[in-house]
């Protein structure tokens, strides 16, 4: 087991490794520097500084050198267009916000997804089980943005009930005032629909499969109450694909949507990186790639270690195909 | 079935057999797809998209990129000759949904198309010659994963700048994987079937057993790949164009209008009601038809 998961370690530094490589070239092969926009009223010598300060002066294999050796100590540097803070200051400050959504959508999501998905599995083939299938394929295959704008033409332009963009908590603290304000309601619920929709399928799934073997039909036959072969022995045991389900979903919705975010004008994390990409601001991409990358990696290790505590019978390691 | 194939006469039986089982194969999962209703209806909506997108020029009413400027963010049958309207600029909304269409169409087309050039063969070799070879391949493919597709596709175009073939040539950098890994999946447990054991044992050449055995039986689990990947990559032509860093203009895309028709919202329904229609449908229908042809094409669901 511990050298299983050295392994795993090693191998999330090696494709760390990797990342950063490829995203720090091809950052430097996008034509046009950062500071290029302002080379006609700079003058030579100023922008030379400007270079130097930077670091950008360097050879490409320095400049990467330095960065690692600093990323290493968890300084990601200083963003090119806005100096005054720190790139981690920056991306902790925009977080907060995607992190709002993110923790709403998560409750939502799962507690809606869960909740279908059980009611549909146990009354199979009814009307709300199909009812339930299609609206979990809705959610599934209809992109977010256009799910976004159906509620935003309903609910904000038609019934004018719910402010139409914007997102008023500014992240000072992490939910706050969102319970009293209605802005949150429909980029949380555009934001929703497809996850809580992929987790309705994988609750219905697992726990129809459940339903299915000897021993809930024994446990059945020798009188266990309804409520406790669902909670006892369905449940627990239909277990295993949800944390698939948990374990994919969750670092996708704290990273936040860069379409929700600019349909409802949120200031979060996707939005600054679409702006850091145009901008050829190198430290806040690098910071950002790093960032989701190692997320993404983390997630999947903890989601195979998950596996062997929910259910003994997985074991790592040994003889593992893929 | 392999015991009776072999104690029959080799060759002619052997090539009987695969081409009955095919018709077979194919007769029922037509007669599987059209029993459902949903997939029917996926094929439908398909067909029609389809339609659509290849005689967009003949069913427009005006050229894609004609500008009135006298009638510019007219609602839907305000004026006769626009029956949905027209957009911010004065061009005629109808006639830019339907060439919106063919844009998807053309780029999910072309990217799967792309995807199934590199994907197929990658995987295959892979799949098929194991050890170090495969090795290298599962690390590559393991680290591309690890990037964030999204963010991938996004630093790529402003690489290259936007517009119809740096989008396809973009998505198509990352489709591929998907592709990739289901071939090697295939060839691994194909690799490993009975009938590749007694082709091997009978001292079949490796090209034929590739060709004869691996391929047509790793077919359909791709033919379903596929189909679901048409719809995912229209699904990142639309996100591409409704950030802004898709299509460019003046040809239309769904994604791209429903972006700018953000701004209007409040007032002009119109431009954000049509194509996040038209996007929805075309993806329903696709995964409609796609789900269809999984249920259809999946032996062990077939009883």
């Amino acid at each position: 087991m511990t050298r299983y998961v050295t392994g795993r370690i090693l191998s999330l530094l090696f494709v760390m490794w990797i990342v950063s490589m490829v995203t720090f070239a091809m950052m430097h092969a996008v034509p046009g520097g950062p500071f290029d926009e302002t080379k006609g009223r700079l003058p030579p010598a100023a922008r030379e500084n400007i270079l130097r300060k930077y670091g950008l002066d360097k050879p490409y294999h320095v400049q990467y050198l330095n960065y690692m050796k600093n990323a290493l100590r968890l300084d990601f540097g200083i963003p090119f267009s806005n100096p005054t803070a720190t790139v981690t200051e920056v991306i902790v400050s925009r977080w907060r916000v995607t992190a709002q959504v993110g923790i709403l959508t998560v409750l939502f999501a799962f507690g809606g997804g869960i909740l279908m998905g059980v009611f549909a599995a146990y009354h199979q083939n009814s009307l709300v089980d199909n009812a339930v299938t299609f609206l979990a394929m809705l959610g599934v295959v209809i992109p977010s943005f256009v799910v976004a704008l159906w509620l935003i033409l309903i609910f904000a332009v038609r019934l004018d009930l719910v402010p139409m963009r914007g997102w008023s908590n500014s992240g000072e603290c992490l939910i706050g005032d969102v319970a009293f304000c209605s802005d949150w309601i429909l980029p949380v619920f555009a934001y929703c629909i497809g996850p809580m929709g992929v987790i309705g399928r994988y609750t219905r799934a697992s726990i129809v499969d459940v339903m299915r073997q000897d021993y809930t039909r024994t446990a059945r036959a020798k009188g266990v109450s309804e409520r406790m072969l669902m909670f006892r022995h369905v449940l627990r045991n239909a277990q295993i694909p949800m944390i698939t389900a948990l374990a994919t979903e969750v670092p996708n919705l704290m990273t936040g949507s860069i379409f929700i975010e600019s349909t409802f004008s949120i200031n979060g994390l996707g939005k600054y990186f679409v702006t850091s990409v145009f901008n050829r601001d190198y430290p806040m991409i690098m910071a950002l790639f790093l960032l989701i990358a190692f997320l993404w990696s983390l997630t999947y290790l903890l989601s195979d270690l998950a596996y062997t505590w929910v259910d003994p019978r997985v074991r790592l390691g040994g003889a593992q195909a893929a | 079935m392999q015991t009776a194939a072999a104690t029959k006469p080799r060759v002619g039986s052997r090539f009987e057999r695969t081409a009955k089982s095919h018709r077979t194969l194919w007769h029922n999962a037509l007669r599987q797809f059209m029993r459902n209703r949903f997939s029917v209806l996926g094929l439908c909506l398909v067909s029609f998209f389809i339609f659509l997108a290849v005689f967009a020029n003949l069913l427009a009413p005006h050229p894609y990129d004609k500008v009135y400027f006298d009638r510019v963010l007219l609602f839907p049958l305000e004026h006769a000759s626009h029956p949905l309207g027209t957009d911010e600029v004065g061009r005629d909304y109808l006639s830019r949904l339907l060439h919106g269409a063919r844009t998807s169409l053309f780029v999910g087309l072309a990217v799967q198309a792309i995807a199934i050039v590199i994907g197929v063969p990658v995987g295959s070799i892979a799949g098929y010659m194991g050890g170090k070879v495969d090795f290298v391949f599962t690390r590559v493919v393991d680290i591309m994963s690890a990037f964030p597709g999204l963010l991938f596709t996004i630093l790529i175009i402003s690489l290259w700048g936007g517009g119809l073939f740096k989008v396809i040539a973009a998505l198509s950098i990352t489709s591929w994987l998907g592709l990739a890994r289901l071939t090697r999946a295939q060839f691994l447990q194909l690799r490993e079937s009975g009938y590749v054991e007694a082709a091997i044992c009978t001292g079949t050449p490796e090209s034929r057993i590739i060709v004869r055995h691996i391929i047509p039986n790793a077919l359909t689990p791709l033919l379903v790949a596929v189909s679901f990947g048409i719809p995912a990559a229209m699904y990142g032509e639309a996100g591409l164009s409704f950030l802004g860093i898709g299509i460019n203009d003046p040809l239309p895309s769904w994604g791209k209008m429903v972006g700018v028709s953000n701004a209007y919202v409040r007032v002009y329904w119109h431009l954000a009601l049509f194509p996040t229609i038209a996007i929805a449908l075309a993806m329903l229908g696709f995964s409609f038809m796609g789900d269809g042809l999984r249920d259809a094409l999946d032996p062990r669901l077939i009883e």
